[in-house]
């Protein structure tokens, strides 16, 4: 379509959702669009007088407003492409290859701080099982995360899934990528070079300066704040000077993780990052779940306090964009890939139905499969309701057909939650099972009252009130120029 | 009810009136509003979002419904008031909300249903501005349309009925419980 009908033509609203911001009306759809709207606008869009006659009249119906002027085709393609993770199936596969950390971190689920034992060590056989499983699946885009515990105190299984997924693939043909998150402090050099050969992403846990980072993430070896730091400068040297063909290295990502004591330190993290070389941060709200729900009262906070935090840390974020230094802030741009690109990018977390099992998988030592890592913390506490199977018995559709992945489907469709699907943000948004289940006591959650919700919604109108200002909206656009792994790591 | 209340009316839709009650002592507020006005679906949902801040109970009265919401934390003198109007402000969105829906459930059920069957494929936008659409192609567009909601309404007629509800499970709250 893309033509216009006589001015006496009544225009009425197609199916929109809208919500008053900053003194005007967003207003999105389920095919990805967005518009703002002043209130009469809206008033007379509502009443079916907005005419092809206005300047914003040809905007609306190429963005599916205007319900006379609706481009089918267009619109169902549009939503395909928004939501095209629907037909790939898992792309994440976490392998837990030890449950043992060297580190006692505040809001770790892993009883760390037990390096000795390997009875929660993967083996082996249960390393190629869930390799062989990963394989099963039909998505042509495989990424491998190997996490614990400390993933390094069970080197041998890293290695042989790193070599036994590499060998797999070169039958599969695959695009297939391997990454270890890993604090660093057991890395040497016979190590680091192994995983710079096989091109193995390296991601670690920085949660800003020494003393916050170190409160945080208790290691009785020293500080784990600088150890990862020199890590991570020792990569980014080895990435610089010996760039491709020799081998690909990748730029080493880093996880940040928001406590209580955080949150007056907005300005220092973020320093933190950019000194040590960073591109972006990822100003991560904490969960209470597995572990972190136990010590909540003591670093936990309300949605409030956590979007206070995210607000200042933003703010400084963009003003030193605007100063001429490119730095992301990845929850930002993920979102508003989503919003301004229109296309899936693959972040497992924020989508409906939510990631669990159909977008990731997460592999415990044991050959136990989880429908992702937040499960298998739940089933760490002594709640098994997440498994879906095990590598060594089930297949992969059995797996695919257990009730815990039907059950977080379910719960996880927007259009079926009475707070999401009349919400503004539906079209972008997501929310975890898993997270209500442990706040809220069942996968469904009572959205109103859940901290998650709050903290999507606060970032959503904060981003889209950034994007609403145009030096922001410039900014924020610009990180989307990146490639999409580059914005979700 | 309500001693010593604070009571207003609020302009709802088409001139009629939500009536406010506001009980500071109780931190308790009513809304009533007229069925014909907001239908008792859209009162349900603005009713949920409240929940973040009060626990909510929805009672018939005549010709319409009744939400009491109890705050659990104490209110500013005065608040309450507002929160009133906010609160029908709410219904109004819902109610709109609810109409969009009515009015465009089978065209957005249709394009869903395009995607999810990879009928739709994205294809590049069409550039420059497009002269008007001629009266042929407006009835073609009309036509278009009602085919789509006739197409739909056709495979809704054709699915097996509902089975009976002998236990009244699909009633609401309202219907099986009435006045309290």
């Amino acid at each position: 379509m893309g033509r216009s009908r006589a001015p006496d033509r009544t225009c009425t609203a197609a199916p929109l959702y809208s919500r008053k911001l900053g003194g005007r009306h967003l207003i999105t759809n389920d095919w990805g669009h967005y518009a703002f709207l002043s209130q009469e606008e809206l008033d007379r869009l509502r009443a079916g007088r907005l005419g092809p006659a206005e300047s914003r009249f040809p905007e609306l119906v190429d963005k599916g407003f205007i319900r006379e002027r609706m481009d089918f085709k267009g619109l169902a393609g549009d939503f395909r492409t928004l939501n095209r993770f629907l037909w790939q199936g898992p792309t994440l596969h976490i392998f837990v290859t030890t449950l043992r950390c060297n580190h006692a971190c505040l809001y770790c689920q892993s009883s760390a701080g037990r390096v000795v034992g390997h009875e929660t060590d993967m083996s082996l056989e249960t390393a190629k099982a869930a390799v062989d499983m990963v394989f099963a699946g039909p998505n042509r885009n495989i990424a491998i995360e190997f996490q614990g515990g400390e993933p390094l105190l069970n080197w041998p299984v890293v290695r042989f899934v790193v070599q036994y997924a590499r060998k797999r693939n070169e039958a599969e043909k695959r695009s297939l990528f391997l990454s270890v998150v890993t604090n660093l402090s057991l890395m040497d050099e016979g190590k680091l070079e192994f995983l710079l050969d096989n091109e193995v992403s390296i991601c670690t846990s920085l949660d800003g300066p020494a003393p916050l980072h170190d409160r945080n993430r208790v290691f009785h070896g020293g500080s784990s704040q600088e150890t990862a730091v020199r890590w991570i400068k020792e990569i980014e040297r080895r990435r610089l000077s010996e760039p491709p063909p020799r081998r690909r290295i990748f730029k080493t990502s880093a996880l940040m993780t928001t406590t209580r004591f955080s949150l007056p330190a907005w300005r220092e993290i973020v320093d933190t990052y950019l000194d040590a070389g960073f591109g972006g941060i990822f100003l991560r709200p904490l969960s209470p779940i597995g572990y972190a729900k136990k010590v909540w009262g003591t670093i936990g906070y309300g949605a409030e306090e956590y979007l206070d935090f995210y607000r200042r840390a933003l703010d400084y974020i963009l003003e030193i964009n605007l100063r001429g230094r490119p730095f992301i802030e990845r929850m930002a741009a993920v979102l508003a890939w989503k919003v301004l690109k229109r296309r899936d990018p693959n972040f497992v977390d924020c989508r409906s139905p939510c990631g669990a099992s159909i977008g990731q998988v997460a592999y415990n030592f044991d050959g136990d499969i989880y429908t992702c890592d937040e499960g298998r913390m739940v089933a760490q506490q002594g709640d098994p309701i997440f498994r879906i199977g095990n590598v060594l018995r089930d297949s992969y559709d059995e797996i695919m057909a257990s009730p815990a992945t039907k059950g977080c489907c379910m719960a996880s469709v927007l259009d079926s939650q009475p707070a999401c699907s009349r919400c503004v943000y539906k079209p972008y948004c997501g929310l975890c099972p898993v997270y209500n289940y442990e706040a809220q006591g069942s996968l469904m959650g009572q959205l109103p009252r859940n901290m998650h919700c709050r903290v999507l919604k606060g970032v959503f109108d904060i981003l889209f009130e950034k994007l609403d200002d145009r030096a922001a909206a410039e900014v924020i656009e610009g990180w989307l120029d990146s490639s999409r792994r580059e914005v979700v790591k | 009810m309500f001693p010593n209340a604070y009571q207003g009316r609020v302009g709802f839709l088409g001139g009629t009136v939500a009536q406010i009650k506001v009980n500071e002592a109780e931190r308790e507020l009513a809304v009533t509003v007229a069925s014909k006005e907001c239908p008792a679906e859209d009162v349900r949902f603005a009713a949920y979002l409240y929940m973040d801040r009060a626990d909510p109970l929805i009672e018939p009265t005549t010709g319409g419904l009744r939400v009491r919401l109890r705050y659990r934390a104490p209110v500013a003198a005065g608040r309450l008031r507002e929160e009133g109007k906010a609160f029908v402000e709410e219904l109004r969105q819902q109610r709109f909300q609810g109409e969009l829906l009515a009015r465009n459930g089978s065209l957005h059920e249709y394009v869903v249903r395009q995607a999810l069957s990879g009928a739709g494929q994205a294809e590049p936008a069409e550039e420059g501005a497009e002269p008007e659409l001629s009266a042929e192609e407006e009835k073609e567009l009309d036509r278009l349309i009602a085919e789509v909601e006739e197409l739909v309404e056709k495979e809704a007629k054709g699915k097996p009925k509902q089975a009976e509800d002998p236990l009244g499970i699909r009633a609401t709250w309202e219907e099986a419980h009435g006045e309290k």
